[in-house]
C-alpha cells in the first residue's frame, strides 16, 4: 500500500513543479523520504543519495540480462552477465574489465565474493554452484569446489528440483545456496561440497485459519488441498557479523537469521516486492525492489532512507527493471538493471554520512558521543525521528532525563520514554518523600481528631444541604438513578420500565457525557498507552464511532426483542442503554488521569482498571437486556447474539443502498454529460 | 655550566607539560572525523565528468581534422543552380538561397564561409544504398505538415508528410556515393516529372530584397497557407501568420507544421559539437555518441488542459546547435507561438543518422472526449484552429560567439533590447542580496476544525532582521508565509486577514526604507479544497475534455488533499479583489509560486488556448509594481524583481552530456535570481561552489520556533527551518558567497570557459574573472592557482 503512496507522490511531484518545492531542491528526479516507524508515517528528508553515472558499456563490453551483482573489499564489481554465460569483473576505478567463468558457466544468476576472497558462482543454467579460486600473482581465476545436487541424502529425491540461483557464505567459509521455489530454505555445503543441510526457510504466518488447518489436518493434506507451503526465500544476503539475511517476495523487508536459524531482526518496514539486497559498510542494509526503489536499513531494523523509483522517462537515477544491488566500502551504490542492461552508480551526500557516522556510534554504544552527530542531523531534517531517538538515548546514558523524555516524547519512542520517566518520576518521589509522608501523618492525625471531635460533620452540612436542595428536582433524581442501578440492578431496570425513573433527556446526558469521557481518553491519555497522534483524530471519524454503534443496537435490540416476547419498549431500552455506560464514564477518565503517571513496568494497573471497567459494563449491559425485557438467562443470549446479528445486516443493507444510489446518481450525470457531447 | 643545563632541562620539561596539557583538553571534536569521510578520486572525477557538470569542450584532432577536411559544407553557386536553389538575399552578412519545390533553404555566413542547409548533408558518404524512400522523401523536404482524417483521430493516426511526400516524388538512384559515383549532389537527384504539382504547389509571391512569402498549396489535403521568409537585421525570420491557415475540405484536418526541421542535421558523430535545449537551467547533448532516442517536450511544461505531460520544463523559447563550439552554430528564438509549439530533437540511433532539432508549430491538438466516469472517451480534435501566430527567427553566430554562452547572450541581448529586462539587480551596500523567507504560522487540525500554530511573530521577524543586518547582511529581501489567518500551505488565495495590521506595516516601513524588500507570499493559480475563497463550481477551471481540473495529492501521511486549477479570469478577479488591501499595507508586493510557471488551456463554454491564459496572468503581474514569481517563463520576466527557485538541474535524462547555466547567463545583469531554499540542500559545498559559478544568490526559509512544533501541519513538508539552527550558517554561507559576487554585481557574463574538468572561469563584463574549482585538488591556471573546492577573484 505504502508503494503506490510513495509512487503516486512522485508521479504528483513531477507533474506540479512549482508545488514540489523539495523534490528538486537538489536536482534529482526523485524524492527521498525516511519512515518513522513510531508514527507509522514517511517523512521528506534531504537527499542521500545523487546518481552519478549510468554506463551501457563496461570496459567495451555489453552486458545481456544481468542477473545478480556483488562487489569485494578492493571494490571490484562483479555481475552475473546472465545471457552471455560468464560473470564479468568490473573496476570502476580504471574501467578494466575480465571474465571470469568463460566456457564453464551458462546462466549464472548468483555471484558472491567470500572472506576467503574466492568467487562463488551459482548458475541456474547447469545446475550448480562453482567456487573460482583467486590467483592474485597471475589475477586470475581456477575452479575450486563444484557445488552440486546430493545424492543419497534424505534431503533430496531423484524426482526433486535443484535449481540454484543466489550463493553466499557465512564466517567459516559454509557455503549456502538459495534453490529455486525450494521451501526448505538454504541449501548448506561444506566449503568442498559436502551437502550437510538446510537453513533458513520461511515459516507460516500463525494466522487463525493457518492454526485451524493445522489441528484439524495432517502435512500432505495441508500441502495438497490448501497450498498451505511457506513462501520460498527470493534472495540471501550476509552481513558483517556472518549473520545472513533473506528476503521473500510477498513479505515485507528481509529477515535476519541468527546461526539457530532463528529471526534474529527483521525491518521494521518494507516494500514486498524486494529483488535484491546488500549490506553496507555500516552494516546498513540495502535493498531494491522490481520498481526500482531503494531501501537503506539501519543495522536494527530501523528505515533510514527510501528513495529511487521506476523510470518512465529515461532519466538517469530511475530504474525500469534493477536487479542487482551493492555498496562498496565509501557507500557508493551500485545497480545493475536488466532491462537496459545499464550499471548505475549512486554517490552518498554530506547528509548521508553524516547519518551513517551517527548510526556507526549510537550502534557501538557510544550514545554521548552520538549526540553531537545526531544533533547536527536533526538540524538538517528536524522530523527525522532516529535522530530524535538517538539525542534522547544520549542524554539518557548522560543521565539527563528530562531532556531524554523530552525527545522520546517527539520521536514517540515508547521504550525510550518508558524508561526515561521512570527515572523522573522515581526523582520526583525520592525528592518530596517529606511531603508524601507528612500528608500521609495528617491524614491519620486528623483521623483520630474526627472521632473525638466530630469536626466532619460541620464539613459535610453544606453538602447534605444541596443535596436535599437539588433532591427536589426530578432531573437530579434521574441523574443519579445509575448509581442506585449499580448497586440493585434488578430493581433499578424495574424503576426504568415500570416507575419511569428514568427520563430519554437525562439518558442523552449520560450518552453525550460518555462521548466526551472518551474524548477525554483518546486525547489525553499517555501516549505509552495510546497510538492515537492528537492532530490525526477526525472528530466525525470519532462520532461515528460513538454514536453508530450504540444506536444500532438499542434500535436493533428493540426491534428483535419487540417480535421475541420482551416487555421492554423503545424509551426504555435507550434509557437503560444509556445509564449502563455509567461504569466506563467513571472509568475513562480515571484511566486518563493515571496512565499520565504510568510506565511500562506498571501497565498491568492500566489494562486490568480498563478490563474490569469493560467487564463490568457488559455484564451490566446482559442484565439490562434480561431485565427490560424480562426474560430467563438463555433467551437473553441468543436474544443478544440476534441483536449483534441483526445490526450488522442494518449497517450492510444502508451501505448497499447508498451504493445503488450512487450508481443511479453516476447514470444520470453519464447521461447528462454524453448529451452534452454529442448535442 | 651544571646550572644552566638544569635550568634548560627544567625549560624544556615544563614546555612539554604545558604543550601536553593544553592538547590533552582540547576536546576532540566528534564531527572532525567526519570530514574525513571523502570518496575515492576516482569516483568525484566520474561525478564532475557527469552530466551534472559542464565538460570541456576538448575533441580529439582527428575528430577534428576529419571534420574540417571531410564534413565541412561547401557548395559553389553552380552546384546550388543544378541543385534548382534561388539566391533570394545577397547581403554583406548572408547570402540565401531557396528551392521552392522542396522547401529547402541553404544559408551561407559570409564570416566564416560556413553553409547552413536545412536538408541533412552528406547522405550516402557510407558507400552503402540510403534509400528508404518515406525517409528521403521526408529529409530532402524542409516543410512538413500533419495531419489526420477528420473523422478518425487518434494519436496513433495522425500522419506526418513533407511537401515530397505529398507530391510522391522519387528519387532518381540510390543515394550512395561510391567510387563509380562520385557526385555528391546525387542523393538529391530527382526523377524528371516526378514531383506531382497537381498534388502540392508551391507559389512564391511578394518578392523583395529582403523577405519573400510563399503559399503553400497542399491540394491533396485541401490545405493551404502562407510562410514568409525575411532577413531582419542579422536573423532569418520564418513567419506564418495564423489567420492565412484556410482549410477548405472536409476530409483531412491540420495538426502541425515543422518548418525545416533538419536545419543543420550533423551526421552520426562527424560534426564535434552539441544541441542546445533550455531543459530547466539548460542542458547540452553531445554529438559524439549513438544516443538511439528523441527528446520531445512542449514549451513551459505540462499543459494540464490536454491531460498530457511533459516532464522536461523549458522556460525560454530558444533551442539551437552549435557546430563547433568557437567557429560556427546557430539558435532559434520563437518569437510568436512558442506556447503552442514543441520542441523536438532526434539523435542518431536506428532509425535515423542524424541529429537534429526542430520545433513543431501545433495547429490543433488531441484531446480526449470523456464521456462517463471512468474516464472512457474517444480522442477528437477541436474544430477550430490555433489563433496564434508562428514566428520563429534563426540566429547564425560564428567565431568565439558560437557556443552556448553566445546563444544566452544574444538572447539575452534580444530581451534587452525589447525592455523585457533592465538593470535591476537588487544591490545595496555593494552587496549581493540575500531572500530569507519567514513561515509565519499555519493551521493544525484539531479535534473540531483547526487551531493555528505560530512559527514567528513580526516582532521575531524584525530582530532577526537586525540580527543580520548587525552581522553584515544588509541587503535582505524578505517574503513572509502563512501571514494570513486562514492558514498557509494548499490554502491558497488567502483571506486578506491579518492579526496585528499594524504591525505588519511598521515592519514594511522599516524594511523598505533600508533599500530591501519585502513580499508576502499568495498564490492564484493553484488552490485547492481548503481555500475559502474558491466555490467549487464557479472558479474550478474545466480541461478540454470538460472535465473539472482536480488534481488529487496524497500527504505522506495519506490525507488527501484536492488541488484546483482556477480559471485565469477568475484568477484575475480574485487577485484584483486583493490588490487594495497589499498596496495599503506598504510592502513591496507579492511572492507567487504558480503564476510564472504554470500555463494551461481550458474550456468554459468554449476552447481557450494558452495565450488567452498568458493575458490574464500578466494582467495579474501588472497589478503590482514590484513581484517575485518562482521559475517564470519568459513572458513574466518584464513583471518580475527577483526570480526564485532557480533550477540548478535539467531532466537528467540519460543521454545529456552537460548542464549549462543558460538562465543564469540571460539573467545576470539584470535581476536578480536565488536559488532553491539552502535548507534543504544535501551538497552542501558544491552547491556553494554552484552559486558562485552561476552567480545566484542564497535562499533560506525560516521559523523562530522550533520546526518539529509544526510537524502536525501541512507546512511539514519543509522539514528544517529552525532560525538559532541557521542563523550562523546563513551568515557563513553569505559570506563565501558575497566576497565573490560582489565584484560582479550589476555586470554581465561575457564568457564561460571549462578549463579543465572541474575548472570553471567565468568572465564578467566589468573585467572581473571568477576562477571556480569544483576538484579536490588545487589548480593551476597559467602563474594563479586555485585552492581546492574554492574560488579566485581576479580583477581587472
Amino acid at each position: 500500500m505504502k508503494k503506490y503512496i510513495i509512487a503516486l507522490i512522485i508521479m504528483l511531484a513531477v507533474l506540479i513543479p512549482s508545488l514540489s518545492v523539495t523534490v528538486t531542491a537538489n536536482g534529482l528526479p526523485y524524492a527521498t523520504y525516511t519512515y518513522s516507524s513510531a508514527n507509522h508515517r514517511f517523512v521528506w528528508t534531504q537527499d542521500a543519495y545523487l546518481p552519478l553515472s549510468i554506463s551501457y558499456d563496461l570496459g567495451g563490453l555489453i552486458l545481456d540480462t544481468p542477473n545478480d551483482m556483488t562487489i569485494d573489499s578492493a571494490d571490484n564489481v562483479y555481475i552475473a552477465d546472465t545471457g552471455n554465460s560468464r560473470v564479468i569483473k568490473y573496476s570502476l576505478k580504471n574501467d578494466v574489465v575480465s571474465i571470469i567463468g568463460d566456457n564453464i558457466l551458462d546462466q549464472p544468476t548468483g555471484v558472491h565474493v567470500g572472506l576467503d576472497g574466492s568467487l562463488y558462482v551459482a548458475d541456474f543454467g547447469t545446475k550448480a554452484g562453482y567456487q573460482f579460486l583467486y590467483d592474485e600473482l597471475s589475477d586470475s581465476y581456477s575452479l575450486g569446489s563444484t557445488y552440486t545436487k546430493p545424492i543419497n541424502t534424505p534431503y533430496f529425491s531423484t524426482g526433486d528440483a535443484f535449481d540454484p540461483t543466489k550463493i553466499i557464505t557465512d564466517r567459516g567459509n559454509n557455503v549456502y545456496m538459495l534453490l529455486a521455489g525450494n521451501i526448505n530454505g538454504l541449501a548448506e555445503f561444506e566449503n568442498n561440497g559436502n551437502f550437510f543441510g538446510f537453513f533458513g526457510g520461511n515459516t507460516l504466518p500463525s494466522t487463525w485459519d493457518n492454526i485451524l488447518k493445522s489441528i484439524l489436518f495432517d502435512e500432505a493434506q495441508r500441502r495438497q488441498w490448501f497450498k498451505m507451503i511457506p513462501k520460498p526465500v527470493y534472495n540471501i544476503g550476509v552481513d558483517h557479523d556472518g549473520l545472513i539475511l533473506t528476503t521473500t517476495k510477498g513479505n515485507e523487508g528481509y529477515l535476519k537469521l541468527n546461526i539457530a536459524n532463528f529471526v534474529y531482526n527483521q525491518s521494521t518496514w518494507g516494500f514486498d516486492t524486494v529483488e535484491d539486497m546488500f549490506v553496507g559498510p555500516y552494516n546498513t542494509i540495502f535493498t531494491i525492489t522490481s520498481d526500482g526503489y531503494i531501501t537503506e536499513y539501519g543495522p536494527d531494523g530501523s528505515v533510514l532512507f527510501i528513495f529511487s523509483g521506476p523510470d518512465m522517462y529515461n532519466q538517469k537515477g530511475l530504474f525500469k527493471y534493477p536487479t542487482g544491488i551493492s555498496v562498496d566500502s565509501k557507500s557508493n551504490i551500485y545497480v545493475v538493471d536488466q532491462d537496459t542492461s545499464a550499471l548505475q552508480v549512486f554517490i552518498p551526500t554530506e547528509f548521508a554520512n553524516l547519518v551513517h557516522y551517527a548510526i556507526e556510534l549510537y550502534q557501538d554504544g557510544k550514545y554521548a558521543e552520538s549526540l553531537v552527530p545526531w544533533q547536527e542531523v536533526l538540524r538538517m531534517n528536524s522530523l527525522f525521528d532516529l535522530a530524535n531517538k538517538g539525542i534522547g538515548n544520549a542524554y539518557f546514558s548522560e543521565m539527563d532525563y528530562e531532556k531524554a523524555m523530552e525527545y522520546f516524547r517527539v520521536a514517540r519512542d515508547t521504550d525510550g520514554f518508558s524508561n526515561a520517566f521512570w527515572e523522573v518520576r522515581n526523582d520526583a518521589l525520592l525528592n518530596s518523600g517529606e511531603i508524601i509522608v507528612g500528608v500521609f501523618l495528617s491524614m491519620i492525625v486528623l483521623y483520630f481528631v474526627n472521632r473525638f471531635v466530630h469536626f466532619m460533620d460541620y464539613v459535610r452540612k453544606p453538602f447534605k444541604k444541596l443535596k436535599t436542595f437539588l433532591q427536589k428536582y426530578k432531573l437530579y433524581n434521574e441523574l443519579v438513578f445509575p448509581f442506585y442501578i449499580i448497586r440493585h440492578p434488578g430493581d433499578g431496570y424495574y424503576g426504568i420500565k415500570r416507575e419511569s425513573k428514568g427520563s430519554n433527556l437525562s439518558a442523552t446526558i449520560y450518552l453525550l457525557l460518555f462521548f466526551a469521557a472518551y474524548v477525554f481518553w483518546i486525547y489525553k491519555t499517555s501516549f505509552l498507552f495510546n497510538n492515537n497522534i492528537p492532530s490525526e483524530i477526525n472528530m466525525f471519524q470519532q462520532l461515528t464511532t460513538i454514536f453508530v454503534p450504540f444506536f444500532v443496537w438499542v434500535s436493533a435490540n428493540y426491534l428483535v426483542c419487540s417480535i421475541r416476547d420482551g416487555e421492554g419498549k423503545f424509551s426504555d431500552v435507550y434509557q437503560a442503554t444509556a445509564y449502563t455506560l455509567l461504569p466506563m464514564i467513571i472509568a475513562l477518565p480515571l484511566l486518563t488521569i493515571i496512565s499520565n503517571g504510568l510506565t511500562y513496568n506498571e501497565s498491568f494497573i492500566y489494562t486490568t482498571l480498563m478490563f474490569i471497567a469493560v467487564g463490568i459494563t457488559i455484564i451490566y449491559m446482559i442484565v439490562m437486556v434480561k431485565e427490560i425485557h424480562f426474560y430467563d438467562m438463555k433467551p437473553t443470549i441468543s436474544n443478544i447474539l440476534i441483536t449483534i446479528f441483526t445490526g450488522v445486516m442494518l449497517l450492510a443493507i444502508i451501505f448497499i443502498i447508498y451504493l445503488l444510489l450512487n450508481e443511479v446518481w453516476t447514470l444520470l450525470s453519464d447521461i447528462v454529460r454524453e448529451l452534452i457531447n454529442r448535442g | 655550566m651544571a646550572k644552566i643545563t638544569k635550568y634548560l632541562i627544567v625549560l624544556v620539561l615544563f614546555t612539554m607539560l604545558t604543550f601536553g596539557i593544553v592538547y590533552a583538553s582540547d576536546s576532540t571534536e566528534p564531527l572532525a572525523n567526519l570530514e574525513t569521510v571523502e570518496n575515492y578520486p576516482y569516483i568525484n572525477q566520474l561525478l564532475f565528468e557527469s552530466s551534472r557538470y559542464t565538460q570541456t569542450d576538448d575533441v580529439s584532432q582527428q575528430v577534428l581534422d576529419d571534420y574540417h577536411n571531410l564534413y565541412t559544407l561547401s557548395y559553389t553557386s553552380l552546384e546550388l543552380d543544378t541543385l534548382g536553389f534561388d539566391l533570394m538575399f545577397d547581403t554583406s552578412e548572408f547570402a540565401v538561397y531557396f528551392e521552392k519545390d522542396s522547401f529547402s533553404l541553404m544559408v551561407q555566413n559570409k564570416e566564416t564561409g560556413y553553409f547552413w542547409s536545412s536538408r541533412p548533408e552528406f547522405q550516402g558518404i557510407s558507400g552503402s544504398r540510403e534509400d528508404n524512400q518515406a525517409n528521403r522523401r521526408l529529409m530532402d523536404s524542409g516543410l512538413w505538415v500533419d495531419y489526420a482524417r477528420a473523422q478518425n483521430v487518434s494519436s496513433s493516426t495522425i500522419t506526418t508528410a513533407s511537401l515530397y511526400t505529398l507530391a510522391e516524388v522519387n528519387f532518381a538512384n540510390d543515394a550512395s556515393i561510391t567510387p563509380e559515383n562520385p557526385d555528391h549532389l546525387r542523393p538529391y537527384e530527382l526523377e524528371l516529372g516526378s514531383y506531382l504539382t497537381r498534388k502540392v504547389f508551391v507559389s512564391i509571391e511578394n518578392r523583395t530584397a529582403s523577405s519573400f512569402l510563399t503559399h503553400v498549396n497542399i491540394k491533396e489535403l485541401d490545405v493551404e497557407f502562407d510562410v514568409e521568409i525575411s532577413l531582419k537585421q542579422g536573423s532569418l525570420e520564418v513567419y506564418i501568420p495564423s489567420d492565412s491557415i484556410v482549410e477548405s475540405g472536409d476530409l483531412y484536418r491540420l495538426m502541425g507544421i515543422q518548418v525545416f526541421p533538419y536545419f543543420g542535421a550533423a551526421r552520426e558523430a562527424n560534426v564535434p559539437g552539441y544541441l542546445v535545449i533550455p531543459d530547466g537551467v539548460g542542458a547540452l547533448v553531445r554529438m559524439n555518441q549513438r544516443y538511439n532516442t528523441y527528446f520531445q517536450a512542449r514549451f513551459y511544461g505540462t499543459d494540464f488542459g490536454y491531460q498530457s505531460q511533459t516532464l522536461p520544463q523549458l522556460t525560454i523559447p530558444i533551442y539551437g546547435m552549435v557546430h563547433e563550439p568557437g567557429a560556427n552554430g546557430y539558435y532559434v528564438n520563437i518569437l510568436e507561438g512558442s506556447e503552442t509549439s514543441t520542441l523536438l530533437a532526434n539523435f542518431w540511433g536506428d532509425s535515423t543518422k542524424y541529429n537534429r532539432i526542430s520545433s513543431r508549430f501545433n495547429v490543433r491538438q488531441i484531446f480526449k472526449n470523456v464521456i462517463n466516469k471512468a474516464g472512457d472517451g474517444n480522442e477528437t480534435i477541436a474544430e477550430e484552429m490555433t489563433t496564434s501566430n508562428y514566428r520563429i527567427s534563426y540566429h547564425f553566430l560564428s567565431s568565439e560567439d558560437s557556443s552556448y554562452v553566445g546563444i544566452a547572450k544574444d538572447y539575452r541581448d534580444y530581451l534587452i533590447g525589447e525592455d523585457i529586462l533592465s538593470n535591476q539587480e537588487k544591490i545595496v551596500d555593494g552587496q549581493i542580496p540575500i531572500q530569507l523567507s519567514y513561515i509565519m504560522s499555519d493551521q493544525e487540525p484539531s479535534f473540531i476544525g483547526t487551531t493555528k500554530v505560530t512559527m514567528t511573530t513580526i516582532d521575531q521577524v524584525k530582530s532577526a532582521y537586525d540580527f543580520f543586518n548587525s552581522n553584515g547582511i544588509t541587503n535582505q529581501q524578505l517574503t513572509l508565509m502563512g501571514w494570513s489567518k486562514n492558514g498557509f500551505v494548499n490554502r491558497a488565495p488567502y483571506q486578506t486577514r491579518i492579526s496585528g495590521k499594524g504591525d505588519y506595516e511598521d515592519l514594511a516601513d522599516y524594511v523598505i526604507n533600508d533599500g530591501n524588500t519585502i513580499y508576502l507570499d499568495n498564490e492564484y493559480v493553484v488552490s485547492s479544497e481548503l481555500s475559502s475563497r474558491v466555490l467549487y463550481n464557479r472558479d474550478v477551471a474545466k480541461n478540454l475534455s470538460k472535465l473539472k481540473m482536480v488534481i488529487n495529492s496524497r500527504s505522506l501521511n495519506g490525507q488527501i488533499t484536492d488541488l484546483y486549477l482556477l480559471y485565469p479570469n477568475r484568477s484575475l478577479a480574485l487577485a484584483e479583489d486583493d490588490a487594495p488591501f497589499f498596496n495599503n499595507l506598504g510592502i513591496s508586493g507579492l511572492s507567487m509560486g504558480g503564476l510564472g510557471s504554470i500555463v494551461f488551456s481550458y474550456y468554459d463554454g468554449q476552447n481557450n488556448s494558452r495565450s488567452t491564459s498568458i493575458s490574464f496572468y500578466q494582467a495579474i503581474a501588472d497589478l503590482y509594481d514590484s513581484l517575485t514569481l518562482s521559475r517564470p517563463n519568459v513572458y513574466m520576466y518584464s513583471y518580475i524583481d527577483g526570480y526564485m527557485d532557480l533550477p540548478i538541474t535539467n531532466s537528467q535524462y540519460d543521454y545529456y552530456t552537460d548542464l549549462v547555466p543558460l538562465i543564469p547567463i540571460i539573467l545576470k545583469g539584470s535581476l536578480s535570481y536565488y536559488t532553491p531554499y539552502l535548507n534543504f540542500n544535501a551538497l552542501a559545498e558544491d552547491r556553494y561552489l554552484t552559486m558562485v559559478d552561476f552567480g545566484i544568490n542564497p535562499s533560506y526559509i525560516l521559523t523562530s520556533e522550533q520546526t518539529y512544533e509544526m510537524r502536525y501541519t501541512p507546512a511539514n513538508v519543509f522539514y528544517t527551518t529552525t532560525l538559532s539552527d541557521y542563523e550562523q550558517q546563513i551568515i557563513d554561507t553569505y559570506q563565501f558567497v558575497n566576497d565573490a559576487l560582489k565584484y560582479v554585481t550589476g555586470a554581465f557574463i561575457e564568457n564561460r570557459e571549462v578549463i579543465s574538468t572541474g575548472l570553471v572561469l567565468v568572465t564578467y563584463s566589468n573585467g572581473v574573472k571568477i576562477y571556480v574549482n569544483y576538484n579536490y585538488t588545487n589548480q593551476m591556471d597559467g602563474l594563479i592557482s586555485i585552492s581546492a573546492r574554492s574560488y579566485k577573484v581576479v580583477e581587472s
